[in-house]
């Protein structure tokens, strides 16, 4: 599952009531307005403490439940015989299974709830459901390979999961944001059976203006199909027309953003997606042994995506882009423990996999804070 | 680290429930009267009662002008094209409270200009001169509360 | 062909008409003074007033207003110097159980002016509810561009259009 890593700090980080008078620029000149309410006492001789705000003017709006349905194009699979590689290992023909996926998706549930939210301090909770089927033809070649195969293409790979967001401005401009994720991920059904895997990220933030927001953190994430810890960088900027806009959070997503109006917007950019899936008929294997074998799924994929406003809170999204393949290896996890390879470690990995990229499309409905 | 992680969401959870709790003792209806300035403090919100409900008003911008057309501000999301034009400084931002004791007006709404979105909206006294304004959609829930202050005008 | 489909689309339109159970009438209200009550300083001021419908001149029952919509709204004063004092202006109905209703407005008020005409808004919502209280409120927010003593009286005339059963 994508593991947004600061999934959509919603309606409660959204509501800018009266931020109308926030479109402050540090370099405009402040015109105060002199009449008789332009200098007060506060009644109880204590001026009202203000805090940086969670979002900035223009972004596009947070998803407090979206439903929405994924799909790629076809591609080839190719997955290797189950084993122990190098990541850079060069494998005979024979030692591969591949296949025609003629469809790639599934649907795609995502909620997320305040349960304090005030201009002091946020707590969101939310929760993710997402299904990828596989529609697989011509599956050949080594057993091991096509056996995992056949195991996506009959049960497909889902992952469901909880996080929690936590926002707390220290003052008008600076803030602490925390991020944690549960997210189980594999080819089960009913049964749940399947290993959680955490996902950390906290950031430090600054929000100059109202057009102006950054942040800098570090965050433990599987968006590139296994275990990391990578430094990240959020940018939310909305220009002085509140036309166009900038909306990243890197490495994991960046965006440019056009809006045509309040109502409807365009973005393109990209989004890093990624997990780790366990396949349980090939985990515990050979009989006796505890371990997991995990699909180490990442996915690049850049892409233009138009909201607009369908009625009241209600907005439908339209993604179109290009699914590159940038990881699809399995690891073995003894006792499904998790292990740190980063990017140079030299651990082996126990399939070498590639899928063919592809084009997709994802709609949403989603239920919004604009 | 679950387990630090599942502590702490249930010792937050609990604070979540006991929030809000205590509401103002003493409050009278028409002490939602006055001018209220929001935490951001870049306007101040007249409250008036108006044939037996409140309402606020816009009555002072700290940044008058849209930085946009170097015009006075404007009601430029409203979704009436029509409207578009009204201009932020007198503007009806809050409407149709009514008083339902213990220090809170429901049933009222919150207009963001920033959108052109009414919200839901209910108030409630911390003290007298306190407020917790919460906009929502629909429930509760889906919404964020503010603290709002009384101001008075300088002698 | 076509002659045919528009021949069977304007008598069903006709007949459609014909069948309708609803009229249109004007109804112009009588003048209605509203007031901020001084002082009044430069800035943001309400003047309000509360009014009941004479609808017995158009011999209609209010329940049986289906829908109702401002046409028009005047607003003058007695003297030309309050007229001169105010910047902006808009027009709101309050009422009980009826969510407030912003219906007209002028921004800028043009100088020299003698009387104004509203700008009415196009979206309107709720009015016949309002013709279905037992009153209404008429709520006018005016930006002053100087202090005033005194009260400011706003003579206010209003046109309404209402869709009314037969």
């Amino acid at each position: 599952m994508n593991k947004r890593l600061l999934p959509l700090l919603c309606f409660s980080l959204c509501l800018n009531i009266l931020t109308f008078a926030q479109t402050t620029d540090s370099t405009a000149v402040e015109e105060e307005d002199y009449d008789q309410y332009g200098e007060v006492d506060y009644a109880d001789g204590k001026a009202n403490k203000t805090y940086a705000n969670a979002r900035i003017v223009g972004t596009a709006p947070q998803r407090f439940v979206s439903v929405g349905w994924d799909w790629q194009a076809p591609y080839t699979m190719q997955l290797s015989r189950i084993g122990s590689y190098a990541k850079d290992a060069v494998l005979a023909n024979d030692q591969f299974g591949s296949g025609d996926v003629v469809s790639t998706g599934g649907l795609r549930l995502i909620a997320n709830i305040p349960v304090i939210s005030r201009n002091n301090f946020i707590w969101q909770l939310g929760g993710t459901y997402w299904e990828t089927g596989y529609k697989i033809n011509n599956i050949q070649g080594d057993s091991s390979a096509t056996g995992v195969m056949n195991e996506l293409n009959q049960k497909g790979l889902r992952t469901a999961g909880l996080n929690t967001i936590l926002y707390k401005p220290l003052n008008e401009h600076q803030f602490i944001l925390v991020q944690a994720s549960l997210d189980m991920s594999g080819d089960y059904g009913l049964s749940l059976q399947g290993q959680t895997r955490l996902s950390l990220a906290a950031l430090w933030g600054n929000r100059p203006h109202d057009r102006l927001q950054w942040a800098v953190g570090v965050s433990r994430t599987y968006r590139v199909g296994a275990m990391n810890y990578i430094p990240i960088f959020m940018y939310n900027w909305t220009s002085v027309n509140r036309k166009w806009g900038v909306e990243a959070l890197v490495p994991a997503r960046g965006s440019v953003r056009y809006n045509f109006s309040v109502t409807s917007l365009l973005m393109a950019g990209f989004e890093l997606e990624g997990q780790s899936y366990r396949i349980n008929n090939f985990s515990d294997l050979p009989a006796g042994q505890n371990q997991s074998l995990e699909i180490r799924r990442g996915e690049l994929r850049p892409r233009i995506e138009y909201q607009r406003q369908l009625y009241g809170f209600f907005w439908i999204g339209a993604q179109v882009g290009y699914r590159i393949d940038f990881i699809y290896n399995a690891d073995y996890l003894p006792n499904g423990k998790e292990f740190f390879r980063g990017f140079t470690g030299a651990q082996p990995f126990a399939m070498l996999n590639n899928l063919g990229n592809a084009p997709y499309v994802n709609l949403t409905i989603n239920f919004v804070s604009p | 680290m679950k387990k630090i992680v599942f502590s702490t969401l249930f010792l937050l959870f609990s604070a979540f429930l006991l929030q809000g709790f205590y509401p103002a003792q003493g409050v009278e209806a028409d002490m939602l009267v006055g001018v209220w300035e929001p935490s951001h403090g870049k306007a101040r919100v007249k409250v008036e009662k108006i044939a037996d409900k409140y309402y606020g008003k816009i009555v002072w911008l700290r940044e008058p002008i849209d930085p946009a057309t170097s015009a006075a501000k404007v009601d430029k999301n409203n979704p009436d094209e029509s409207m578009r034009q009204v201009p932020l400084k007198g503007y009806r931002l809050l409407k149709d409270f009514t008083y339902a004791g213990e220090g809170e007006w429901n049933d009222g709404t919150i207009y963001d200009p920033e959108n052109g979105n009414n919200y839901s909206c209910v108030i409630k006294a911390k003290d007298v001169n306190t407020l917790d304004i919460r906009g929502f959609i629909g429930v509760k829930t889906f919404g964020r509360t503010d603290v709002w202050k009384r101001v008075s005008i300088k002698k | 062909m076509k002659t045919t489909v528009f021949a069977v689309l304007a008598a069903f339109m006709l007949a459609t008409t014909a069948c309708s159970n609803t009229e249109t009438l004007t109804f112009e209200s009588e003048e209605v003074t509203l007031t901020a009550e001084g002082p009044l300083y430069d800035g943001s001021n309400t003047a309000s007033a509360t009014w009941t419908a004479d609808l017995s001149a158009l011999n209609i029952d209010p329940a049986t207003i289906q829908s109702a919509r401002v046409k028009s709204i005047t607003i003058t004063t007695d003297s030309p110097d309050d007229l001169a004092l105010i910047q902006d202006i808009t027009f709101q109905f309050a009422g009980k159980d009826v969510s407030m209703q912003q219906v007209g407005f002028l921004n800028p008020v043009p100088a020299g002016s003698s009387s104004l005409s509203l700008q009415i808004a196009v979206e309107q919502k709720d009015i016949a509810k309002f013709f279905q209280l037992p009153n209404m409120t008429w709520v006018s927010d005016v930006n002053l561009s100087a202090e005033k003593e005194e009260n400011l009286q706003l003579k206010v005339r209003l046109n309404f259009e209402l869709e009314v059963k037969k």
